[in-house]
């Protein structure tokens, strides 16, 4: 089987099954990534894809996870909660095996349920930006999505955000989430990003950009940051 | 003479503009304060706005209230400047 071939598999959360993509190696360094979300996985799955391949080509076993809720899950987001999200990724952390977590922006906000991982992120950023993005993207395109709509997000809904429907009850929680603190974390970002790293690396917002696409260089950059860590 | 902090967001807008709308670095650092943005751009859609006052936001540690969003700000880089500027220099 060539070694650039992707796997697919599956975990258990809630009572339901989520699909993993796997890259690498059976043995050596286990790695899960914790995507970013909603709108910004769409906009950097060619990266993630990208930095994937080259951490296979350097011995290091990847592991992406669907949430519950999302993608080709067999449950819908709105009858999924925050905690679910979670938990979903300590339980996919035990299904593969893993003993690194990279986390990619708002899934640095789900990095810390797998306490016993070593844990990398990537342009961390709080849920409360997460949300504000999503809410701003949507009412710079849909007249009818005013400050009584907005507000609903919080205490009606289900609204779509994201192109997804998002419960109340979740977009609280996320309106409340930070990364959590903690010694096993390293942080990296984007040179230009004010926020507190141990390093920069040079590279595009790729989840910012309208168009999706991918960034051979950041890809490269970001694989060597991993394998550096790992060690 | 622009402060050191004035020349900082002005920096700071010009790199955000490459990289959200990625445009060429080239073009940017032509920008003067009447180049037309919104409706100039090709790539400044509706669907670009949201992106770049969020990375905007990140990046000079502000944040930008619904109500204070108009239009008009992106009518052209010099309009997005002073805005930015009132916001991270208050």
């Amino acid at each position: 089987m060539s070694a650039l071939a992707p796997r697919f598999s599956t975990y258990n959360c809630g009572g339901g099954r989520e699909w993993l993509v796997s890259h690498g190696p059976e043995d050596g360094a286990h790695v899960l990534i914790v995507p970013p979300l909603f709108e910004e996985l769409n906009r950097t799955r060619q990266l993630l894809a990208q930095m994937m391949r080259r951490l296979a080509a350097a011995g290091i076993a990847t592991h992406l996870p669907d949430l519950p809720g999302t993608a080709e899950s067999s449950r819908t987001l709105e009858d999924t909660s925050w905690s679910e999200w979670r938990e979903a990724i300590a339980l996919a952390v035990q299904a593969v095996s893993a003993s690194y977590i990279v986390s990619i922006r708002g899934g640095s906000l789900l990095d810390d349920s797998a306490a016993d991982a070593d844990v990398l992120r990537f342009a961390p950023t709080e849920g409360k930006r997460l949300l504000r993005d999503m809410v701003r993207a949507r009412s710079v395109t849909d007249k009818a999505f005013d400050s009584t709509a907005q507000k609903a997000i919080f205490d009606g809904g289900p609204t779509l955000l994201g192109g997804y429907p998002v419960s109340a009850a979740f977009a609280s929680a996320l309106r409340q989430a930070e990364p959590a603190d903690s010694a096993k974390v390293q942080t990296i970002r984007l040179e230009g990003d004010p926020g507190p790293a141990y390093r920069h690396i040079a590279g595009p917002p790729l989840w910012r950009r309208a168009e999706p696409a991918g960034s051979p260089e950041l890809a490269s950059a970001l694989a060597q940051e991993i394998v550096n860590w790992i060690g | 003479m622009a402060s050191e902090g004035a020349k900082q967001v002005e920096d700071t807008l010009r790199a955000v503009l490459v990289d959200v709308l990625a445009l060429d670095q080239a073009q940017v650092a032509l920008f003067d304060e009447t180049t037309p943005l919104f409706g100039a751009l090709p790539e400044l859609d509706s669907m670009a706005v949201a992106g770049l006052l969020t990375e905007i936001e990140e990046r000079l540690g502000i944040w930008i209230e619904d109500d204070e969003f108009e239009a008009e700000m992106l009518e052209s880089f010099g309009a997005l400047l002073i805005f930015a500027r009132d916001k991270a220099l208050q």
